[in-house]
């Protein structure tokens, strides 16, 4: 059975502030007919945004989680900054913040995190290097997660940023490159560099200090990220009080949103393992096709309008 | 986990570490087409598969003889065998549906969930009816957005202007449909209301692009040549970006034939109003009966994609067709799993291998003219009439 979206959620603008004071501008939608059975906070990956994230949210909602959204500062998007000034330690922050500065509705829901990407490497880090926020999360979900920056980062741009600003044959933190659809400031290689996220070990070390469930999920074609590595950074973690699942997906590449079946499995991973996590059990119940088109088309359309018709609501810290 | 705790007379190896436990998955519903859909890349670097595609067609005529009792009469009655297919080749000798039958036959075999009846604009009068299911919605889609990486190239910067009308005007009408597939791809704005296209507020969003963004402008060729007209009529020029924007034709031009322009004039228009080489104009081949959408490169060839087959038939005896010859075209696309995706055109046209000036390989399709005649009818009627015969 269809139903339509705007009876099966209820959404709301956040906004909260950053320790820099940069703003954060989110989405949090939950259930219209249950209370949520838990908080899914989706950090949304490079050159990522609220609504890449609606089908994702969709599934969750109708699973009986409420989720926030939020478009990342120094960044694309309608948070504070320009993603000519992008940093991993930035995103980090934004994950924390995001992730700790809920609103008063859901702020005891068990809170989980699905991170994607490079999200997914900035919320090992977000976690590992806060610990009150690390205690108060109930699982999290690694899909894709970059491990190797440097590799990776070779792989998208053809180019080695952070060899050439540890080379010394950049020196100029303004100078940019490009990186995907826009040009991005060498502040970006130099931060990657200072805060040790050039450390290929650094994402199984950090993974290992986390006492919360961890699952990653991996795509065997992955052309950015080796699935190796995943396996290895998650095995790093075995001795961790905190379970830990890992999962590759088959016949799925980086790109997974325009592989509908494999999207459908994926969507089954992440919410058997936020109930897992939780100790409980799911069945899952998809979207239908027409669910599905007329969650991407709406929240196109909310994305153009600059969620203009959203009460928007302020969270402090 | 530590290895070797047999006793041995090899040393420990417990320093060994295991692969690290995971679990594999994969979609039930995926399988090595799929793949190629969802995943594929560089699908035209290489010369044509053709034993992968004579194995997709089989295994699609198959599918269809086991859950559609209309081609499975078909496909009896024709002495059609899927492994016959695979031992011989022979596409010829697959079981066609007319263009025609989806007018008047109810063509849907074992749907999985909802169906959508997809309408054909019903140009000659009579609406087609092609009823698809989920599976077949999503491969569908997975053909645009082959084409869209292989052709267009995939960019979040992309903006999409549609020429038609948002998805709760399109209702089942299968061009305006497509067209708003748009919108799952791109920020995209729809520039026809009540079936009326608004140049005023299409021509102002393009001006008012941002830098970065890199707008595609898609739509009928009818709809396309009245916006640049109106354009002319208020002296109004654009110079778009050569290297990004696009312009997208699609859908023919229907009941406007009489008014129609050729492909020069269109691009000699296009030139002096949007400031476009003709290699950044692009039309797209569909129908409703085919559930794949062929690209044009930019030297403006048709490319059929590696799984789809189009044979063009001698309208005398209906048999193939030389490389290069004019003939009735017909299709063979292994992605339609609610109804049979072989197809009998109203259209003329050649097929030619061995590729194209763009680099890629593969086959091309040129179109040249809808069937006209009644003689040139009589085709479809034939083959239409193997289904009427048969109880």
């Amino acid at each position: 059975m269809t139903i339509p979206l705007a009876e099966e959620q209820r959404c709301e603008a956040v906004s909260t502030v950053k320790g820099n004071g940069r703003r954060i501008f989110g989405l949090a939608c939950t259930p219209a007919d249950q209370d949520p059975r838990g908080l899914v906070v989706l950090p949304p990956g490079y050159e990522r945004r609220i609504h890449h994230y609606s089908v994702l949210s969709r599934y969750l909602i109708r699973h009986g989680y409420a989720t926030l959204r939020f478009d990342c500062t120094d960044h694309i998007g309608l948070s504070d900054g320009e993603i000519f000034d992008f940093t991993m330690s930035s995103m980090a922050g934004d994950v924390a913040c995001a992730t700790a500065q809920v609103p008063d509705a859901l702020a005891e829901l068990p809170r989980y995190l699905v991170a994607s990407s490079l999200a997914a490497r900035a919320t090992v880090r977000a976690l590992a290097e806060n610990a009150p926020l690390s205690a108060r999360v109930d699982g999290a979900v690694l899909i894709l997660p970059v491990i190797d920056l440097q590799d990776t980062l070779r792989k998208v741009i053809g180019e080695d940023l952070i060899e050439e600003w540890r080379s010394g044959r950049v020196t100029d933190p303004r100078a940019s490159s490009r990186v995907l659809d826009h040009e991005v400031a060498y502040g970006f290689a130099r931060d990657l560099i200072d805060a040790g996220w050039d450390d290929p070990s650094g994402a199984g070390a950090e993974l290992a200090q986390l006492a919360l469930p961890v699952t990653a999920i991996a795509a065997a074609q992955d052309e950015w990220v080796r699935v190796d590595d995943v396996l290895a950074a998650m095995a790093a973690a075995d001795e961790t009080p905190g379970a830990r699942d890992t999962v590759v997906l088959e016949a799925a590449s980086h790109e997974l949103s325009h592989n509908a079946p494999v999207m459908r499995l994926l969507m089954e991973q992440v919410l058997g393992a936020l109930a897992s996590a939780s100790g409980e059990e799911l069945a899952v119940e998809h979207l239908e096709f027409d669910e599905v088109m007329e969650t991407m088309r709406s929240e196109r359309e909310w994305k153009q309008a600059e969620y203009s018709d959203l009460t928007i609501c302020e969270v402090t810290s | 986990m530590a290895i070797g705790s047999q006793a041995s007379s090899e040393p420990p190896v417990s320093s060994v570490v295991a692969p690290p436990a995971h679990r594999r998955v994969r979609p039930a519903d995926l399988d090595a087409l799929d793949e190629l859909l969802y995943e594929g890349r560089d699908s035209y670097a290489r010369p044509l598969d053709e034993a992968r595609r004579v194995e997709w067609i089989a295994a699609a005529a198959a599918h269809h003889m086991e859950h559609n009792p209309l081609f499975a009469r078909l496909a009896g009655k024709r002495g059609f065998a899927p492994d016959a297919l695979r031992a011989t080749g022979d596409l010829a000798s697959v079981p066609l549906l007319s263009s025609g039958l989806f007018k008047r036959r109810d063509v849907r075999g074992a749907c999985s969930g909802t169906v959508k009846e997809c309408t054909s604009s019903g140009t000659q009068g009579t609406r087609s009816i092609v009823p698809r299911d989920r599976r077949t919605l999503e491969r569908f889609i997975g053909t645009v957005l082959h084409g869209l990486h292989e052709f267009h190239g995939h960019t979040e910067l992309r903006r999409a202007l549609v020429l038609g009308p948002p998805a709760e005007e399109a209702g089942d009408l299968w061009f305006a449909y497509v067209l708003t597939l748009m919108e799952l791809v791109y920020d995209t704005r729809f520039f026809m209301h009540d079936e009326h296209l608004e140049s005023e507020e299409l021509h102002a969003e393009i001006v008012g692009l941002q830098a970065d963004e890199q707008p595609t402008l898609v739509g009928a060729p009818a709809l396309l040549v009245d916006h640049l007209t109106w354009m002319c009529e208020r002296g109004l020029r654009i110079a778009l970006d050569p290297e990004t924007a696009y312009v997208v034709t699609a859908g023919g031009w229907k009941r406007r034939g009489d008014e129609s322009v050729s492909r020069p004039e269109l691009a000699e228009l296009v030139s002096d109003r949007l400031g476009l080489p003709p290699s950044r104009i692009r039309d797209v081949f569909n129908m409703v009966e085919l559930n794949s959408v062929l690209f044009e490169c930019e030297t403006g060839a048709k490319h059929v994609p590696p799984w789809l087959a189009v044979i063009a038939l001698r309208p005398a005896d209906m048999s193939v067709a030389d490389p290069g010859e004019e003939g009735i075209l017909t299709f063979l696309d292994p992605t339609a799993t609610s109804y049979p995706g072989f197809i009998c055109s109203d259209d003329f046209g050649s097929v030619r291998a061995g590729g194209c000036a763009c680099g890629r390989h593969g086959e091309i399709l040129e179109l040249t003219r809808r069937m006209t005649t009644v003689e040139e009818r009589g085709c479809g009627l034939k083959l239409e009439r193997y289904v009427r015969d048969t109880p």
